[in-house]
């Protein structure tokens, strides 16, 4: 009897452990973006509501000093912990070879570390990219839009000139040559990702010389690239989440990076134990987790035809008709 | 009797802080017992949050030191951030090119940084030296020129490819300081500083001088201070500091490389505590503990508890607030107390 009650209390004991309840989300920038780091946290919140699991956010406001003492914290007392690790990769790994008994996952950037603690999200941005760079193309041809003009120009507002946004800016440079070659793509890096004022300022300069559509590609920076649109009845894209009824007429359409979703899906692999440690998941238009938000709001500005085009693009790049080049540093 | 006067007036202003603060806890519905015990477990609870926090102070120590020496001399420089920057650079792009051995490289590198800082201070002294540029302005400006420029280095000539942020390359691995069960050597080097710039302030006569020119400079230019070179040198000094601190974050921190924001707040939150210490060295330096505490136990106050980090600063800000004004608030009514006592002495013996 005292041998079954033991084995059920192991057992039990077992699964209370396996089964992860405290998730933490350590981010380099801050919540409030509407964009990129809020995308994750919506995820957070998901998991809150659906599996009953107790969550905590770290923010490190872009401050450096903070980004190791964060990862300890969280480290001590979430099982599973989703880090967004622009600038601490080397402090991830270090982290991580402490608590190797935690799930680490990493978020939007490849870490690999030798022993094969920490999981990657990584994105395929040069798709989502790639079909934002079509739209602008696409909308910058069609003169018979309201506040487009002649000049075949489209720009894109980056944060930082950094490996990923240099994706960004191949991808959408691939998408947009692919619907016009004569295209002429303009790109300014703002240098920071929290100050919209910046990104307004950089928004308006593009549009001053004769873009017609502006891809933001900057977090909170980039609010500010919708706002300059709204101002001088020109055309936006946003970025990461939607961003469409933000500044309604303007925003044609938001390149998404469902970190949220993506979130939700790894942790609910880790639920039902098909997880691995160390693997890169590579997420793109396939996977749903990258692609167009079209809604109403886009419709209230593009024709249905162009709507539709747009869509089979989407879908050909899915299938893998269109093959996308990724970005080689 | 002085030191223990200014002891008390550190507990009693940082008490009332404490409180002012619970308040505003309260009316946002949180516990305040609940918040301070959080900040005290992570930021004293153990032998792993009290490293942190001595690691975490470190930089703050160098800049506080940096801002203290220089305002106990009338000299205001508020370069620290640039300073820090400029060595921080210098050490991190050196430590992935040398080639020495671990022993000779470390120090090597620490001091090249600490006179990168000390040759950007530099700048200002020599405005200040020849132009009679008021180095209040040149030091300032410095520090936006010396932002932006190392930014530039770690974006474009210095980049290292595989980074997800403009940084530079890491560099070697035999230039990284050791550190004791957590605690960094870096912390040893502020002490050492601590103590010499203790001794310099107080023992010797250009310290001496450069403290008489903090009280009055024209009494001590008629005194016979070389207020020129003094001024010089103190800046180079004070520059030098800074300098050693971004060195030594690039050396003895987390990183290992220079990034964007990697000065943080460090020469601000210097300034400000140098001016809570009363421009006082030894006072700096607890100063700078102490908000090394804050900083660090921040984020487990955030984790724990519901309390934003940003908390904190508004502590950091009341404190600043009871400290200064608790000083002041003594200081006029001793000395009206005492003018009065002494009047009434004067009357009597009439």
């Amino acid at each position: 009897m005292r041998k079954v009650l033991l084995t059920i209390l192991l057992v039990f004991g077992v699964c209370a452990l396996a089964a992860p309840k405290k998730v933490a989300y350590v981010i380099n920038g801050s919540l409030g973006d509407q964009s990129f780091y809020d995308s994750g946290y919506s995820g957070i919140k998901q998991l809150e509501q659906d599996f009953g699991v107790q969550t905590r956010v770290i923010e490190c406001n872009f401050d450096p000093s903070l980004y190791y003492p964060s990862l300890t914290t969280a480290a001590q007392w979430a099982d599973v912990i989703f880090v967004i690790s622009y600038g601490f990769e080397e402090e991830l790994k270090e982290v991580a070879m402490k608590f190797p008994n935690k799930i680490w996952v990493n978020i939007d950037t490849v870490v690999q570390d030798e022993k094969g603690i920490i999981s990657s999200v990584d994105y395929r941005e040069e798709e989502g990219a790639f079909l934002a760079g079509a739209v602008a193309a696409m909308v910058t041809t069609m003169t018979e839009l309201p506040g487009i003009n002649p000049q075949k120009i489209i720009g894109a507002v980056g944060g930082d000139d950094d490996i990923v946004i240099r994706s960004f800016v191949f991808g959408y440079e691939q998408g947009a040559k692919y619907i016009d070659p004569e295209v002429q793509i303009k790109v300014i890096y703002v240098g920071t990702w929290d100050d919209p004022a910046k990104g307004k300022q950089a928004a308006l300069q593009l549009y001053a010389q004769g873009a017609d559509v502006v891809f933001q590609i900057a977090a909170l920076t980039g609010f500010g690239v919708l706002q300059a649109a709204q101002e001088i009845g020109k055309y936006a894209i946003g970025v990461d989440s939607n961003q469409n009824p933000l500044v309604p007429g303007h925003v044609i359409t938001s390149d998404l990076k469902e970190v949220g979703k993506s979130i939700y899906k790894i942790f609910k692999m880790v639920l039902d134990g098909t997880f691995e440690k160390g693997k890169i998941y590579s997420f793109g238009v396939r996977e749903g987790a990258v692609g167009l938000a079209i809604d109403e709001y886009t419709k209230r500005i593009l024709p249905e035809e162009t709507v539709e085009k747009i869509l089979q693009l989407q879908k050909m790049v899915a299938e893998g008709t269109i093959a996308v080049k990724s970005y080689q540093p | 009797m002085r030191v223990f006067r200014r002891v008390a007036i550190s507990i009693i202003s940082i008490l009332t802080a404490f409180v002012v603060c619970a308040i505003l806890i309260r009316t946002q519905k949180s516990s305040p017992i609940e918040v301070y015990r959080a900040l005290y477990t992570y930021g004293l609870g153990s032998w792993a949050a009290f490293s942190s926090t001595l690691n975490t102070a470190t930089p703050l120590i160098f800049t506080g030191i940096s801002a203290a020496i220089a305002f106990a001399s009338g000299v205001v420089n508020l370069g620290q951030h640039g300073q820090l920057l400029m060595g921080a650079v210098t050490t991190a792009i050196l430590g992935v090119y040398l080639n020495i051995p671990s022993w000779l490289g470390i120090p090597v590198l620490a001091v090249v940084g600490g006179f990168a800082g000390a040759l950007w201070a530099g700048i200002a002294a020599m405005l200040k030296r020849h132009y009679e540029m008021d180095e209040f302005i040149s030091t300032l400006m410095l520090n936006f020129i010396g932002e932006y420029f190392t930014i530039y280095l770690a974006t474009y000539p210095f980049l290292d490819r595989k980074a997800y942020v403009p940084a530079t390359r890491l560099i070697k691995r035999v230039y990284f300081m050791p550190d004791f069960n957590g605690l960094n050597v870096a912390f040893f080097v502020a002490v050492f500083v601590l103590v010499l710039s203790f001794w310099y302030m107080k023992m010797t006569r250009q310290g001496y001088e450069s403290r008489m020119m903090g009280y009055n400079v024209e009494f001590a230019r008629v005194g016979g201070c070389a207020v020129e070179s003094n001024s010089t040198f103190v800046l180079l000094f004070t520059g030098f500091l800074s300098g050693l601190a971004g060195a030594l974050l690039i050396l003895g921190g987390t990183q290992h490389r220079f990034m964007k924001g990697i000065g943080a707040n460090f020469g601000w939150d210097g300034v400000m505590i140098a001016i809570i210490a009363n421009n006082n060295v030894i006072e700096t330096f607890f100063y700078g503990l102490f908000f090394g505490i804050l900083k660090n136990g921040a984020i487990g106050m955030e984790f724990e508890t519901s309390v934003p980090s940003e908390f904190i600063l508004f502590l950091e800000a009341i404190i600043v607030l009871c400290v200064v004004g608790t000083r002041s608030a003594i200081e006029y009514y001793s000395q009206a107390i005492r003018s009065l006592t002494k009047l009434r002495k004067v009357v009597a013996e009439k």
